[in-house]
């Protein structure tokens, strides 16, 4: 039997919050069992946890294709300078179906018209073809204003094809979601809760945010998948980056909720800035890299294979994140992201 | 008058009454406002007069509630004072308890209560994470007397009273606070609706409510992390 299929994955995205089951690992290679609401028994006074504020948009557009009328979805990829975006296209079908299985797109070209709903128009303004034909730029004709307003009434939330039903958009938010920069959900803050994070505080852990715009984790198509993540906007306030770096100094612990934090930090790598980061961030994390803030990391539960899993073993050795997943697999944690979560420390 | 330069004011039910005069002081202020409304034709025409952000959403339908929080992130950077202002009184004219429908009354708590709690919560993390920010909650004297036929209103508006009060209590030491103010009966149509052929005369002009409403606010009165404030 695969490893994939020793897995259990999550297929609701009611949340079970503190209940949700947490392994622990340290980096030693010790690894203990316990849930998401006993995160605070784990961190110390003085520690430092930075979370992601992001909000996740509602990242799919259906439409039709002009003047051929053809249906085509179209998931956002990577903001672009306003109004451009680069976009991943997808034929007729819908989330039902595996992103891997769905029916190729019509045949898009320069200049190509996409409309949705309410009126909101794109036009194609680049095909990347040394990657693939679905990786497009496209621009939209509106105003920034104007955007907003008809993509908030036009868009949905990206699906996952494993969930028994529909995402809503709140579905998709997180305890702390604020600035809607998010494609996919800043997930790993998904079993948190207010009550949690007031415990740590009253414990002496001492809790910051920034904002990282989690993108596409996944689209089905390999030739893109190869290149994922796209580069992904970040903010971090000055404010954020003198606590960081003074609680460095101390010899603090600095612990990310989720990668995307990690991403951020280690992108800005603790540089003497004169103000507000905001950034896009391009750094890969992968198993050699040396990280220069984060200390420990709170983090769902992923495939073997996927970059997410490249990214641990830069906390943790491959043989001890092996181990330990095996041992979550046996007792019948829940994969993806409205499943289960980890703390490396 | 207390300079609002650099504050960022996100108030629902700004196209009519005291949401609109609230709307014009912030601005006279010097103070940066978004301005939600289900209705798009007048939003959009007052929120140019204004200089005002734009925002086409019903806080009595759970769907808009995330929609509305993103854009006003995205038009305001962040918001510093959430206006919890739309109201109804669910069908006029006002009717006995005894009368009252259970779909009125559902209407009326998604609009005046559940409207404002789920509009809070998707605007308070960045407050909490901030560790300042003020919630804002319209009010009425129903909400504490008990008059006939305002049944469903003064339940909510009660609730509403309650529900800020309890939010206090829990974010006190986080920097947030909470206020519940009845700006006393105003010169508006929802006044004309409610209790049709009044003496204007002796209504108070919602653009003096709004004043007195910033001004308490602003003042040092407001040091209490929450308070029901009659103006």
């Amino acid at each position: 039997m695969g490893k994939e299929e020793l897995m259990k994955f999550a297929t609701s995205s009611s949340r079970r919050l503190e209940h949700s089951r947490l392994l622990v690992i340290s980096n030693d290679g010790e690894i203990s069992h316990s849930t998401a609401g006993n995160l605070p028994d784990f961190l110390n006074q003085g520690d430092v946890v930075v979370v992601n504020d992001a909000a996740t948009m509602p990242s799919s557009l259906s439409g039709i294709l002009k003047p051929s009328g053809e249906h085509i979805e179209i998931r956002l990829g990577q903001a672009l300078e306003f109004p451009k975006w680069k976009v991943i296209l997808f034929g007729k079908g819908d989330w039902r179906t595996p992103t891997e299985n769905r029916t190729p797109p019509p045949v898009v070209t320069t200049g190509s018209v996409l409309e949705f709903p309410g009126q909101l128009t794109a036009r194609v303004l680049d095909i990347c073809n040394g990657v693939s034909e679905r990786l497009i730029e496209v621009e939209f004709l509106e105003s920034e204003t104007m955007f907003w307003r008809k993509f908030y009434a036009a868009a949905k939330p990206i699906q996952y094809s494993y969930l028994k039903t529909d995402l809503e958009l709140w579905d998709q938010q997180t305890v702390f979601s604020g600035p809607p920069i998010a494609i996919e959900p800043p997930s790993a803050s998904f079993p948190l809760t207010w009550d949690i994070m007031f415990r740590m505080q009253k414990k002496g852990v001492e809790i910051l945010s920034l904002s990282h715009g989690t993108g596409l984790s996944n689209t089905g198509v390999n030739a893109i998948d190869k290149i994922l993540p796209f580069p992904e906007p970040y903010f971090i306030s000055l404010d954020v980056q003198e606590r960081i770096l003074q609680a460095k100094s101390q010899g603090r612990r600095i612990i990310a909720i989720g990668t995307g934090v990690v991403r951020a930090l280690e992108s800005w790598a603790g540089r003497k800035t004169n103000g507000d980061i905001k950034e896009v961030a391009t750094l890969k994390l992968t198993p050699e890299f040396k990280r220069k803030i984060v200390t420990g990391i709170f983090s769902g539960l992923h495939e073997p294979g996927a970059s997410h899993i490249d990214l641990l073993t830069s906390f943790v050795s491959p043989g001890i994140l092996a181990r330990a997943y095996a041992e979550a697999e046996g007792r019948d944690y829940l994969w993806h992201e409205y499943g289960d979560v980890c703390l490396i420390l | 008058m207390k300079n609002l330069q650099g504050t960022k004011w996100l108030v629902t039910g700004g196209t009519s009454g005291l949401g609109l005069a609230v709307s014009k002081q912030i601005i006279l202020r010097g103070g940066t406002v978004a301005i939600v409304s289900r209705r798009e034709s007048p939003l959009l025409k007052i929120a140019e007069e204004l200089g005002a952000k734009a925002i086409v959403g019903d806080v009595g339908n759970k769907e808009d509630i995330y929609k509305i929080a993103a854009q006003a992130v995205l038009h305001l950077g962040r918001v510093d004072y959430l206006v919890n202002n739309s109201s109804t009184l669910g069908v006029t004219p006002l009717r006995s308890f005894m009368d009252t429908e259970c779909e009125t009354i559902e209407k009326v708590l998604q609009v005046n209560l559940l409207g404002p709690f789920r509009l809070s919560k998707a605007i308070l993390p960045g407050m909490i994470l901030r560790k300042q920010g003020t919630v804002i909650n319209i009010s009425t004297d129903a909400s504490v007397s008990a008059y006939e036929n305002w049944g469903a209103y003064s339940v909510s508006k009660a609730a509403l009273d309650h529900m800020s009060h309890i939010w206090s209590e829990e974010l006190k030491s986080h920097g947030v606070n909470f206020y519940s103010i009845d700006p006393g009966d105003m010169d508006t149509a929802m006044h004309e609706e409610a209790l049709p052929g009044s003496d204007r005369a002796k209504l108070k002009k919602p653009d003096q409510a709004a004043k007195e409403l910033l001004d308490f606010i602003l003042s040092s009165e407001s040091e209490k992390e929450w308070e029901r404030k009659s103006l």
